[in-house]
């Protein structure tokens, strides 16, 4: 620790021994607990994906490598579950924004009248409920014979609707059950990012002439964009994860026409208990999230930073 | 092409009246300033002219045709705000291009009138930049940019410089009156910092509490000023007001037993005087020689001029100018001398007592 | 004769006899020495006559209850159980209509051992899931479990049964009256040719209509696939019943419509696989599937023919749906568990009270009418901690005295015995023709292999597809044939 600079300053011991091994000491805990719930399941299951076991006979399993993966992607049922969340997915979120920036834009006038704010937060109300919960009210609303919704168009003379045994509307209605549940959220979202826009901007726009759809195009929709992905993310990971729902009202069917890939991935772990297939589907929406969600944050940190 | 009458315009809160019986004129190509107090309606005056606010009785006239009705778009008039209110996500082409697009016109013409805005403005190499890259001076200008592209009426200014440091005030003053001067439009404007409206008006309007106390030149308001309110408030620092206790006819009474004689004032008779005021700059200094004496509590020395707070016992604290003062300090005693030629005479309701001073002005 | 505790309430009629020992079935002890009079009911006793007499029975040493029918052995169950003071027996079972008469008569077995039973109740899904898992976690939280039949060959490869074979040579051979068990349903508790567990709840389907319609419109009660399908069409499409469709059946995609097909195929001439058909000596002998068989196939394309007279919806129909249909009205025909044909009675649920009945399984133009079998069978949990009281739970339970007394309180009946008893089929009125049913069925109707999930879920995924004009029926099977042969081979069960 000798210089013979006078004026240099004097080096300091940057990393004593005792500390490293304190800080490892503090950081003991959270990483044990880090290793064990997330980092050890996720390796495990990896390992599993490259085997032919089931749950009740793991000690016969048998390795196979990639097979299961090869499977995957050939099996009929689970391309369809891809893309059926896919759909599930795009067209829920659309009807997110679009209802969502509506419902928005009313909430935003009346924002300062009391009825406004008791309004609101009635509309937040679909959010707070179990999936499970409204998975149930929803069969009971859409049974064919005995649900309000069918009634409701018989009064209207219309045809009742198979809402959850048809196979090409119990999709749709799926979508609408998991769009009334999160529009509210993306109401939200947009209603925050409305408050934050200066309200001489919308006079301006006003002393110019501007309609309406001038100003949702220049003003709104620009100052919220930002927001707004950030919901599209998270309600493309809640999509991804969109489970219960489907579980409660159609269980994937009439046909394969609502299997989706984590109902996929539930029938083969928990029915057949298949767990390396069903492992290797868990691996592939892991990976599918991994993706999609690398992109969209790139894209939000280029948009956040013009 | 610009003129603007306002006629018997109020304006109501629920139970608040903030603009009382306004009437006012504005020539075409005039520059004309609102000025006054925070709270005092200059703003919601103006944003009533433009048509953001509306008014619950009165008449809003453009050359002649009754706007009261019209929405803000359609009064052919353009509007500066305060915060410039420039869309951040769109670039300044585009800023300044908003109300022609939305107006329909052929793009060969937004782009020329966006170059000519852009040319008087000096704006031409920042016409592909967005907002955010803009300084404050630079943004202005584009807000300005977009008001003038509207070939309206009359522009409207809702105090556009009160975001600017104080350099860049001076600048943008000095910019805005040479495009006054090549525009040639009327524009109407709201401050509450009155060296501009003292430099830049051609005639101003001071308010308070919803009401026009005097609308006249700034030298007319500087030196004539109809009543205590706008005596006090144009002119920095503010002019020195003395209780008058009673008074002769040729003589005031003052506080303190002090007297002043005034010289010649038959208003006298019909109104009672009951304040005298006297600018800074209407009062001498000396050390030595003076009508009263007192002592200087503060001295606030500027280098051109040093303004100096004189406490005479009994009467009053003065403030009086002294240009290029150096000598006196702190503590000093001196004696200050008002200049009777230029003194302000105000009755028990604030309103002026006209002094045979007046009359002398007039001819002179 | 054996001692007991506690005054009949039954009136007894006495035998015009001498000191004759009598063994009659007890339903509550009885005292030794206790005064009560006898009543043989002579309808099952061609041979003798009513004579009422009051006997002391200060000599005899037990007394007993009602003799109605086949005579039960009174069971000293103070001497058989053993003492079980404060241990808890826990009970894991479907949520099915049984479960409320199996907590009822808990109690009995807390009253004698002193243990305290415990019932929980799952749905289908959630109840293997549970059980699998808790196996593999060698969970010793239940300890007797209730599994449906076809699980045996899973949990038996799992390893989560301790198999009742090597428990039964303790026990009284009269409490256990293996063969008192109904065949068709008795053999689901076999696997690996050991006895895995105890058959007490078996199901069996009957054809359930509506009396007061079919009466009304003079039509019999269908037999064959035609017959059905005639009355079907003819409710669905009469103007005269505008709420009323056919027929409703399980037709939503996996576990509903892949047992569909199982239920139907026997009685559609058909078969699953090669070795599986009524009587065949080895089931499991050769596995492959006979899926595109012309029977099979035609009987896909019948399900098809149905679907315009079934209720709005019917291709997503499953058990609930299907039953609710007909106890609330809505439908003319269903074919359905026996389990839930007591509901039909109640008018908490049903509509129907009093205007239906119930007939054999229809069947194919020259097929027999094999009725589905099905229903849980009651096992020891490998990996219980109290397996004595535990099996002291079944062997009581399962003892034909015990389940005539379950069975009474609105449980399937799943003996010999149970079904014979006039007293049984005086509360359950359909149970002639259930027994009928039970008769004829086949006990290898599903798959009981480690595959036997997945195995329906694909072919109920097929049906479906077949069912909603997705793809014909032919192609449907075979597309089935495919997935199901690459699924057993493997598994290993085919080659």
């Amino acid at each position: 620790m000798h210089t013979t600079d006078e004026f240099a300053p004097p080096r300091r011991r940057f990393v004593s021994r005792h500390a490293l091994s304190d800080r490892l000491l503090f950081l003991a805990p959270a990483g044990l607990y880090l290793l064990a719930l997330t980092v050890f399941p996720f390796v495990y299951s990896v390992y599993l994906s490259l085997h032919r076991v089931k749950l009740t006979t793991l000690h016969r399993k048998r390795f196979t490598g990639l097979e299961n993966y090869y499977d995957l992607f050939t099996d009929n049922l689970f391309l369809d579950a891809l893309k059926n969340t896919a759909v599930l997915t795009v067209a829920s979120i659309t009807i997110e924004i679009i209802l969502g920036f509506i419902a928005a834009k009313v909430f935003f006038s009346l924002r300062s009248s009391a009825a406004g704010s008791f309004m609101r937060s009635m509309s937040i109300i679909p959010m707070m409920i179990t999936p499970i919960c409204i998975g149930l009210i929803f069969s009971y609303i859409f049974n064919p014979t005995l649900g309000v919704a069918n009634y409701v168009l018989g009064q209207a003379s219309i045809e009742p609707l198979g809402w959850f045994s048809d196979p090409d509307v119990a999709l749709t209605t799926i979508i609408l059950v998991n769009s009334w549940q999160w529009t509210p959220f993306m109401m939200l979202l947009m209603l925050a990012g409305l408050t934050s826009i200066d309200q001489e901007q919308y006079e301006a726009a006003e002393v110019d002439g501007a309609k309406w759809h001038h100003v949702a195009r220049w003003i709104e929709i620009p100052a919220i964009r930002g927001i707004v992905i950030v919901g599209v993310i998270l309600r493309i990971i809640d999509n991804l994860r969109l489970f219960d729902i489907v579980y409660v009202t159609t269980r994937g069917g009439p046909g394969s026409s609502t299997e989706v890939v984590t109902f996929f991935a539930y029938k083969q772990d928990f029915q057949y208990f298949q767990v390396g297939y069903g492992s290797a589907a868990a691996v592939v929406i892991l990976v599918i999230s991994i993706i999609i969600t690398t992109f969209a944050i790139r894209h939000l940190r280029r948009v956040e930073n013009e | 092409m610009g003129r603007i009458v306002l006629d018997h315009v109020s304006k109501h809160f629920g139970e608040l009246q903030v603009l009382k019986d306004i009437c006012l004129e504005i020539e075409d190509g005039e520059f004309v300033f609102f000025v006054g107090p925070s709270g005092c309606g200059k703003s919601t005056l103006l944003r009533s002219i433009t048509g953001l606010e509306d008014i619950t009785s009165g008449q809003v006239l453009i050359d002649g045709e009754d706007v009261s009705d019209l929405p803000p778009s359609e009064r052919g008039l353009a509007m500066v705000f305060q915060s410039y209110a420039l869309f951040p996500h769109i670039t300044v082409r585009d800023n300044i291009a908003f109300g022609l697009k939305i107006a329909k016109i052929p793009k060969a013409e937004i782009d020329a009138k966006v170059a000519e805005a852009a040319r008087i403005l000096s704006l031409e190499e920042l016409l592909d930049r967005k907002p955010a890259a803009l300084s404050g001076g630079q943004r202005q200008r584009v807000a300005i940019g977009r008001a003038i592209v509207r070939d309206p009426k009359a522009f409207l200014f809702d105090e556009p410089l009160s975001n600017l440091d104080a350099a860049l005030r001076v600048q943008m003053r000095v910019e805005l009156i040479g495009l006054r001067k090549s525009l040639q439009t009327t524009m109407v404007y709201v401050t509450h910092d009155q060296i501009e409206a003292m430099t830049m008006a051609d005639r101003i309007a001071v308010l308070n509490a919803g009401q026009v106390e005097q609308y006249d030149t700034p030298l007319e308001l500087y030196d004539h000023p109809e009543n205590l309110f706008v005596a006090t408030f144009i002119g920095s620092p503010k002019m020195n007001i003395l209780d008058i206790e009673g008074h002769d006819p040729s003589t005031l009474n003052l506080a303190g037993g002090q007297v002043l004689d005034l010289p010649g004032s038959p208003g006298f008779q019909e109104q009672r005087p009951a304040c005298l005021g006297i600018r800074p700059e209407h009062m001498t200094c000396s050390k030595n020689t003076g009508l009263w004496e007192g002592e200087v509590v503060l001295e606030e020395q500027l280098g051109s001029d040093a303004f100096l707070y004189v406490d005479v016992p009994g009467l009053s604290r003065f403030t009086v100018r002294g240009v290029g003062q150096r000598g006196i300090r702190e503590g000093d005693k001196v004696h200050v001398t008002p200049d009777t030629e230029h003194c302000h005479v105000f009755d028990r309701d604030g309103r002026r007592i006209e002094t045979v001073d007046r009359a002398a002005d007039v001819d002179a | 004769m054996r001692g007991n505790d506690q005054p009949s309430k039954r009136q007894l009629k006495a035998l015009k006899t001498k000191k004759k020992e009598l063994s009659i079935h007890g339903r509550r002890r009885l005292r030794a020495g206790e005064v009560v009079s006898l009543h043989i009911d002579t309808s099952f006793c061609a041979q003798r006559r009513k004579q009422m007499k009051t006997l002391n029975l200060a000599m005899l040493s037990s007394v007993v209850a009602v003799g109605a029918g086949a005579a039960h052995a009174q069971t000293d169950w103070g001497n058989v159980l053993g003492d079980f003071a404060d241990t808890p027996v826990n009970i894991m079972v479907i949520q099915d209509p049984f479960i409320d008469p199996l907590r009822d008569i808990s109690s009995d077995f807390e009253g004698v051992t002193g243990a305290s039973v415990t019932v929980d109740g799952f749905g289908y899904d959630p109840l293997h899931e549970k059980q699998i898992l808790g196996c593999s976690q060698r969970d010793s939280q239940y300890d007797v479990l209730f599994i449906d039949g076809i699980w045996v060959g899973e949990f038996v490869e799992a390893g989560c049964l301790d198999p009742v074979e090597g428990r039964l040579d303790d026990t009284d051979p009269e409490l256990i009256a293996w063969d008192d068990y109904v065949e068709s349903f008795r053999g689901q508790a076999v696997w690996d040719g050991q006895r895995q567990c105890l058959p007490v709840g078996a199901y069996w389907h009957m054809l359930h209509y509506r009396k007061d319609l079919f009466e009304a419109e003079g039509i019999d009660p269908p037999e064959t696939f035609d017959e059905v399908m005639a009355a079907a069409k003819f409710f669905a499409e009469s103007d005269k019943y505008p709420d009323v469709s056919g027929y409703a059946m399980n037709f939503r995609r996996g576990a509903a419509a892949g047992q569909q097909y199982f239920e139907w195929i026997y009685s559609a001439g058909g078969k699953p696989w090669e070795s599986n058909f009524p009587g065949s000596e080895d089931a499991y002998g050769d596995q492959t599937p006979t899926l595109t068989s012309p029977e099979s196939v035609a009987m896909l394309q019948w399900f098809e023919d149905m679907v315009p007279y079934g209720p709005k919806g019917v291709e997503g129909f499953a058990w609930d749906e299907r039953f609710n249909s007909f106890a609330q009205g809505n439908v003319a025909m269903i074919n359905a568990w026996s389990v839930r044909t007591p509901g039909l009675e109640n008018p908490d649920i049903s509509e129907v009270v009093g205007k239906w009945d119930v007939t054999l399984f229809p069947h194919a133009e020259g097929a027999e009418s094999t009725p589905p079998v099905g229903g849980w069978i009651m096992c020891l949990n490998q990996y219980s901690e109290r397996k004595d009281a535990a099996w002291d739970f079944m062997r009581w339970f399962a003892s034909p005295e015990v389940h005539k007394q379950w069975v009474l309180k609105g449980a399937p009946a799943s003996r010999h015995s149970t079904f014979r008893d006039a007293e049984v089929i005086a509360a359950q009125p359909w149970l002639p023709t259930l027994y009928e049913s039970a008769k004829a069925a086949w006990v290898e109707l599903r798959p009981r292999h480690p595959m036997t999930f997945e195995m329906i879920d694909a072919i109920g995924l097929h049906v479906n597809r077949a069912i909603i004009d997705e793809v014909s029926p032919e192609e449907a099977m075979a597309d089935a044939t495919e997935e199901v042969t690459e699924m057993l081979q493997d598994a290993g069960i085919l080659e």
